[in-house]
This record gives C-alpha cells, sequence and structure tokens, in this order.
C-alpha cells in the first residue's frame, strides 16, 4: 500500500493487474508521440495507463468512498463478490440504496466512508478479527471523541419516538441490532456472489472457459470454478456479539459437516449481543484429506513461468503444495473439497425508514427469524397448553352463549303463548 | 327482552373489533428538533433521528484541510522522470512532510495485513487466515 492508493482525489490511480501491485508502466504509443499506448490485461477489455503522477499526487485529501471502494468494493476479486453490501454502486449510492452515504441529489447525507470508521493516526474504527468494532455502546453525548462506528454512536439507544407502537420499537432495541430491520435486503443494485464452487475449476462448461450468466456476470469460469449470483437477497440471522470465530489452516476441521470458516460469537443471555443481519457466502473449498485442515492454494502466478500457481498449471497438488508452504504449513499430498461458509455481518446499504422491516416480519408463522430459537417471539411461538386452554375457553363461551341464548328464545317464544 | 340480547352482543363486537385491528399511529408529533422534516411525518422527530441530524446537518460542512497540494513545489515532478516513476518515490515525497505517517501506518492492519491485537500469528491474510471466495 502507497499513500496514493487511499488519499488520491483524481480517480485515475489504478493499480495493474486486478488492482494491486503497481501502476502500469508508462508505453509510449509510436503513433503518437508524447502519449501513452496502455497496457492491456488478459480477460479485461481496458487498457491500463500510467498515472500522471504530479496530478494525482497534489490531488490528496481525506479519503473518498471511491479511495476505500478501489480495494473493498471488489474483494475476492471482482465487482460485489466478497460483500453483500458493499459494491462499487456505493461509490455514488442514492439514498434508497443507503441513507447515510446516499448523495445529496438523491436526498441522501453523502458520508464517506471515515464518516463512520473514524481514523485517528491512520488507525482505522471497524472490526479486525476477533477485535470488535466497539468496546461499549456509547452514543457521542457519552464518548465525543470516540469512534462513531456504531449506529448507536449517532442515533442513541432509544432511536424511535416515545409513546405507542414506537415504544415497542425501543423496546426491542436491546436484543435486536438496528441492521436487522432497517437492512431488509442486501446486494440490493446488483446481484452479489452466494455460492461458489472450486471444485469445479479446471474444466470447461459447454466446452467454454468463462460462461455468462443473466445478468452479465460469470456463472463458470475455468480458473474459479460454478458460481451463483442473487439480487435483493434476505439475510440469514444470528445473535452477535460484535466478534466473529475464525479457523484458520491450523485449525483441525470436520470434513463430514458443513465447515463454518468463521462465526458469529454470541447468545441470547448476553446483554452485548444482538440479533444480527449476514451474508453467508457457501461454497466448496479445498481442504487437506489427511491432515484434516483448510488449505490456501497458490493462485496468482508470482511470474509468467510460475505453472506452480493454480491459474496458470490447473494442478491443484502443485497449488496447495505451493501455497502450504509459504504459510509455513504441512500438507500431505491430498485433497478434497469441502462445503463451507463465510459469514459478514450486513451493515451497509441502510434503507430508508419506510422499507424498514416491518413487524411480522419476524413476529408470525412465517418469521424470518426461525432460526433464533432462544426466545419466545409473540406471533412466531406459541405453548400449547396456553392455546389449548384458549380455545376451550372460547368454545366453552361460544356454547354457553348459543345455550343461553336459545333458552331465552324460546321460553320468550312461551310467554308470547301465554 | 330480546332486542337487549342483540345489543349485548353488538357491543361486544364493537368492543372486540379494535381490539384485533393494528392500533392508530401516534398522531401527536413531538417538539420539533429537526430542521428540514417534513411536516406531518411523526417519525422525523424521532429522537435518534433529530439526534442524528443534529449531529451531522447543523452545521455547514466544514472543510478541514490547511494546506493546497497543488502549491507544493516538491509535488510538482518532472515531466520526463514521471515516465519511469513507481509509487515509491511519490510515499517518500509524502513522509518528507508526514514524517510520523509511516510509523503510524506501519502498525495498522493495511499494511501488515495481519490481526493488529489478539491473534496477530493466526488471523490475517499475511497469516494463517482462510476464507472461501
Amino acid at each position: 500500500m502507497d499513500c496514493l492508493v487511499c488519499h488520491e482525489q483524481t480517480g485515475t490511480y489504478r493499480k495493474f493487474p486486478s488492482g494491486a501491485g503497481y501502476p502500469a508502466p508508462y508505453v509510449e504509443d509510436p503513433a503518437n508521440p508524447g502519449t501513452q499506448k496502455g497496457v492491456p490485461f488478459p480477460g479485461e477489455s481496458k487498457s491500463y495507463f500510467a498515472p500522471d503522477w504530479s496530478r494525482v499526487a497534489q490531488s490528496v485529501a481525506r479519503p473518498s468512498r471511491m479511495n476505500c471502494g478501489t480495494c473493498h468494493f471488489y474483494g475476492g476479486g471482482g465487482d460485489a463478490v466478497k460483500h453483500g453490501d458493499l459494491d462499487s454502486t456505493m461509490g455514488r449510492p442514492p439514498k434508497t440504496l443507503d441513507v447515510h452515504m446516499g448523495t445529496r441529489e438523491s436526498g441522501g447525507q453523502d458520508f464517506t466512508c471515515v464518516r463512520c470508521h473514524t481514523t485517528h493516526s491512520h488507525h482505522i474504527a471497524g472490526r479486525i478479527y476477533e477485535t470488535p468494532a466497539a468496546a461499549e455502546r456509547k452514543s457521542l453525548l457519552q464518548d465525543d471523541l470516540g469512534d462513531k462506528i456504531l449506529c448507536e454512536s449517532c442515533h442513541g439507544t432509544e432511536p424511535h419516538q416515545s409513546g405507542g407502537m414506537s415504544d415497542k420499537i425501543n423496546d426491542h432495541t436491546d436484543t435486536v441490532s438496528c441492521q436487522a430491520c432497517h437492512i431488509p435486503e442486501f446486494a440490493r443494485a446488483q446481484s452479489t456472489k452466494m455460492w461458489w464452487d472450486w471444485s469445479k475449476a479446471g474444466q470447461l462448461m459447454d466446452g467454454k472457459e468463462v460462461v455468462m450468466g443473466p445478468d452479465g456476470k460469470s456463472v463458470f469460469d475455468r480458473k474459479k470454478g460454478e458460481f451463483r449470483w442473487e439480487k435483493n437477497v434476505v439475510p440469514e440471522y444470528y445473535w452477535f456479539d460484535g466478534t466473529l470465530d475464525h479457523v484458520t489452516v491450523a485449525d483441525p476441521i470436520d470434513p463430514t459437516a458443513e465447515v463454518w470458516l468463521n462465526r458469529p460469537q454470541g447468545s441470547a443471555d448476553d446483554p452485548n449481543s444482538r440479533i444480527m443481519p449476514f451474508k453467508v457466502h457457501r461454497a466448496m473449498a479445498p481442504y487437506d484429506k489427511v491432515n484434516k485442515v483448510m488449505v490456501i492454494p497458490h493462485l496468482f502466478p508470482f511470474n509468467k513461468d510460475d505453472d506452480t500457481a493454480y491459474w496458470k498449471g490447473y494442478d491443484w497438488n502443485r497449488a496447495i503444495e505451493v501455497g502450504m508452504e509459504k504459510a509455513g504449513q504441512p500438507y500431505s499430498g491430498e485433497y478434497g473439497f469441502v462445503e463451507t461458509t463465510y459469514v459478514f455481518p450486513t451493515t451497509h446499504m441502510v434503507a430508508p425508514k419506510n422499507e424498514a422491516l416491518p413487524c411480522e416480519a419476524c413476529h408470525s408463522r412465517q418469521s424470518r427469524l426461525a432460526g433464533i430459537t432462544e426466545v419466545y417471539m409473540p406471533g412466531r411461538d406459541t405453548f400449547a397448553m396456553v392455546d389449548a386452554a384458549g380455545w376451550v375457553g372460547v368454545t366453552g363461551a361460544m356454547v354457553a352463549v348459543i345455550i343461553h341464548g336459545l333458552m331465552r328464545f324460546v321460553s320468550g317464544l312461551r310467554r308470547k303463548e301465554e | 327482552m330480546r332486542n337487549t340480547v342483540w345489543g349485548v352482543l353488538l357491543l361486544t363486537l364493537a368492543w372486540a373489533l379494535p381490539c384485533a385491528l393494528p392500533a392508530p399511529a401516534d398522531a401527536a408529533p413531538a417538539p420539533g428538533l429537526t430542521p428540514g422534516s417534513t411536516p406531518g411525518s411523526t417519525e422525523d422527530t424521532a429522537p435518534g433521528r433529530a439526534l442524528a441530524i443534529q449531529a451531522t446537518r447543523a452545521k455547514p460542512e466544514v472543510r478541514s484541510t490547511t494546506a493546497d497540494h497543488g502549491r507544493f513545489e516538491v509535488l510538482h515532478f518532472d515531466a520526463e522522470k514521471q515516465k519511469t516513476m513507481q509509487p515509491e518515490e511519490v510515499t517518500r515525497t509524502c513522509l518528507g512532510c508526514h514524517n510520523l505517517a509511516a510509523l503510524q501506518f506501519h502498525q495498522s492492519i493495511h499494511w501488515t495485513w495481519r490481526d493488529t491485537e489478539g491473534q496477530p500469528e493466526n488471523f490475517g491474510k499475511g497469516a494463517l487466515s482462510v476464507n472461501n471466495f
């Protein structure tokens, strides 16, 4: 990383290839001396150019959405692959996509990333592996120089109006995260990758190296395998205390079941935990069949002669051997593929308030929170005993009313006869 | 007599009906704190929104920079030299003035590719972390 990639504001500073490494070298166009010819990158239609160093260096300022997005919108090797709530559409999002980051023209607040991911001395607020983004849920009134990373930092712990139904919503803030209701779906502007089968890599699909799907994104790539993309995805919900548990290549796994490479930590009885929405990316990923650990394959060639790289030699064994050696880990020489999950907390793409989830999204038989079984939820859950007692009462009352009514009717008729 | 029975039944129904319907929205808006909020929209005066809007919108946006980098001679690179320049050269120039930045940045995960607290020996793309994408 250099200073420019985060601080330059011209939007012309590009690393080459695949957004990492160095910018493209200066190659003069023989037809037009003094101008650049551009350097093509296989698999991409556009050419890369050497930067105008003076112009980019003089443009520096606090990082914009595009600076952070240079890497974070394209995590996982492409736009919207990794995060469901961060992709290139968040560079200039309309308010409907994100109320905070939305542009002024669309009625949004035009927040940059560092507006919430507050910085001091190049430390950027946010979760790092098992360290939560914030230790305490404090508002700016309680800690004015603290990180502004939580919703509570600005909105407090009783954000809704007091009185009436809103009071009830405020009652939820100690168990339900703001994100759970205010981000009803993620990947609302373009589809995000939800399934990735690495075991299909190295082959061809219908004789082709790359097969494009209906939304213009590849559903198969010889280098990477088979994928599924989804738009407007309903998140999965888990208790979350702000930390994620992580499996490393040194940790033993159980390949007979789905392997959770990271897992939300938290529980119903922890006062710091909230029900939080997650993108869950599932994938068939390579592992060591003998040592029963995940593996790190060497994918991207070190140079143009490096055919130990999977993307050049298409040999998993050699790629895993080199990758694991680089990581200082043993490899048995036998690999397989195991179904894995990787979770991402969903926290961007906050929808306008009128699109927040209605009560019945959770408080109904078709509850989104079917997986949250530790708490009793009115509308979703029932006690058979209480229900039975209730129905006995209702039926009994009805029967009594009918009998009583009949008796009154009959006795009334009799009185008339008299 | 029969009229009384029907009357009671009707009363019961009339009482039960509103219970089954959703409660009407709170009509009375709380004291206005928010400039530019839509009149009649009660949620705009919700404390959480009012707080956040006050915090972010009350003042004109402040540009906090005290230097125009376009006027620093050291950032006007020679046109011929630019053809072979590498980013390190720009970074070195930045650090000439921002003399604490390198040390600060070298302690961040963006440089180390490892967890900064917790388990730096295990977590991070520069350590033993693994993902599936």
